[in-house]
């Protein structure tokens, strides 16, 4: 029980201080919104070339814009020299990378609450499925998950904002191409049971990342 | 017949990469040894001066 | 304590493990070869090409061999603490580097006279560019950190959670695969006889005897280098305090 409460007390702190700027929430949705004109530019995305293309669109546009979220949320932390604070107090490591994955993932799907409608919208496809939701909310939980736990190593290097997507992408591709997959099996009308092996993968991805940023988050954090 | 030039080159490939390595390591020991026998020398001249 | 390391650098034909070990490779490589353009036979439906595959699919066993030993030794530091494990996990990174770069180069040239494009998203071959990137994050994450514990540290962790993923990747990329499949490739379109298993199976021993040479040779270097700086401290100790 205490450790959920050392979870939670991390998370609203987090919470609370983006609340506060809200400078990473609208940098995440300028960024967001930006890619998803390049994109439609770049490969002209219109009618059903646009429909196929949304689910991949959507989790490239996610993938980018966690990126920048995920180090400046870690960034965040160390130039205030809260990283220390945190160490110092009686907080379990496990406790800390939790709090900060989960505040990450809640970022990532705030940007996403605004990202599913628009992109619904713009290319005609029906997003807003439990399904979808499903597969969103897991591909996102990992994403953040192994986000974290990277970004917690990036923010120690010399050239940070560069390393986080370098070392991120290749490791993200089970959770992104599960997602995209399934999202777009989903949109075009399967039941979810068709969409069954990708969301197994996503279990499978997602328990595998935390299960390893545990055991290793500590050696990550000690000095 | 006319795909020999790939297999060729695939197998240039092998043995280039291979080398590259090899000579890489090779030169890096090289550059080793020089460092090594310069700081023998330095001490023993050091050596010898504090005596 | 690091002189050792320091004279057996200088003289390398005192290396009586690393000259057993590249004599073996030697033999094998030369016997593989000579068993893929000898022995083996002309396969039936891609000809001669077809040759490229033992040597390429021997390369990517190392490649994720390579991997899977950084894995191991990454966990081991984490989990003991000391530099031989470290210096045995970037070694094999660089190893294993060069031979999943074989890997993607000549799966790229097979691909193009049997398949029609240089790159057709094969899972074994998009895999192996996985990898291959992966390896170099490894390489840049360790460049972009001054302090050699704390490399050592992070380079573990990352190698931990990298290769981890990669089975997840694969399973991945092969459904991902299975469900678009190219209407050009199709299968592998090959037939495999029992010379050809024989042959396949040379091949990757002989490169596994290859990888041991070399990761043998670049451990030693690494040591040897450690022992120099070492040496180069005590200098400036001494210096110091006369």
């Amino acid at each position: 029980m205490r450790f959920f409460l050392k979870v939670w007390a991390i998370l609203v702190k987090d919470m609370a201080a983006e609340l506060h700027t809200r400078e990473m929430i609208s940098a995440m949705l300028v960024f967001s919104i930006l890619a998803l004109l390049i994109f439609s530019f770049a490969l002209d995305l219109r009618g059903a070339t646009a429909r196929a293309a949304a689910p991949g669109v959507l989790w490239a546009t996610v993938a980018f814009a966690g990126t920048l979220g995920l180090s400046r949320s870690l960034a965040r932390e160390q130039q205030a020299g809260c990283m220390d604070g945190l160490l110092l107090a009686p907080v379990d490591r496990s406790a800390i990378f939790f709090g900060k994955a989960l505040g990450n993932a809640i970022l990532m799907g705030l940007v996403e609450v605004v990202l599913l409608p628009l992109f619904s919208a713009l290319f005609g496809v029906p997003l807003l499925r439990p399904g979808v939701l499903l597969v969103t909310a897991l591909g996102t939980l990992g994403y953040a998950a192994v986000g974290t736990l990277l970004a917690a190593i990036a923010v120690n290097t010399r050239a940070r904002e560069v390393m986080l997507p370098i070392m991120l992408l290749p490791l993200a591709i089970p959770a992104l191409i599960a997602s995209v997959r399934a999202t777009g099996v989903l949109v075009e009308g399967g039941a979810l049971g068709y969409a069954m092996g990708w969301v197994r993968l996503l279990v499978v991805y997602d328990l595998v990342i935390v299960a390893v940023a545990l055991l290793t988050f500590g050696y990550v954090l000690e000095e | 017949m006319s795909n020999l030039p790939y297999l060729v080159c695939a197998y240039i490939v092998f043995w280039a990469l291979t080398f590259a390595l090899v000579f890489s390591i090779w030169l890096r020991q090289r550059r080793l040894e020089r460092e090594i026998a310069a700081l023998a020398a330095v001490l023993a001249e050091e050596s010898g001066v504090t005596r | 304590m690091g002189n050792e390391n320091v004279e057996r650098v200088r003289r390398p034909w005192q290396d009586a493990s690393g000259i057993a070990l590249a004599a073996l490779s030697g033999v094998a490589m030369c016997g593989a070869l000579g068993m893929v353009f000898l022995y083996a036979p002309r396969e039936v439906t891609m000809g001669d090409v077809q040759r490229i595959f033992y040597f390429h699919v021997a390369s990517a066993w190392v490649g994720f061999f390579a991997f899977f030993v950084t894995f191991l030794a990454g966990v081991g530091y984490l989990v003991r603490g000391e530099r031989s494990w470290d210096i045995l996990a970037l070694s094999s990174v660089e190893i294993g580097l060069t031979f999943i770069t074989m890997t993607v180069v000549t799966g790229s040239l097979w691909a193009r006279p049997v398949w029609g494009s240089y790159w057709t998203w094969e899972p074994r071959l998009t895999i192996s560019a996985v990898q291959l990137l992966i390896y170099v994050a490894y390489r840049m994450l360790r460049a972009a950190i001054d302090s050699p514990e704390r490399r050592a540290r992070f380079a573990a962790v990352y190698g931990s959670v990298a290769f981890v993923t990669v089975p997840l990747s694969w399973f991945a990329i092969r459904w991902w695969r299975t469900i678009h499949p190219d209407v050009l490739t199709g299968g592998e379109g090959m037939t495999i006889t029992p010379r050809m298993s024989h042959t396949l199976l040379v091949s990757l021993a002989a490169f596994t005897l290859l990888y041991a040479t070399l990761l043998w040779q670049r451990v030693r270097l690494e040591r040897a280098a450690d022992a120099l700086a070492h040496l180069r401290a005590r200098l400036e100790v001494n210096r110091l305090s006369s």
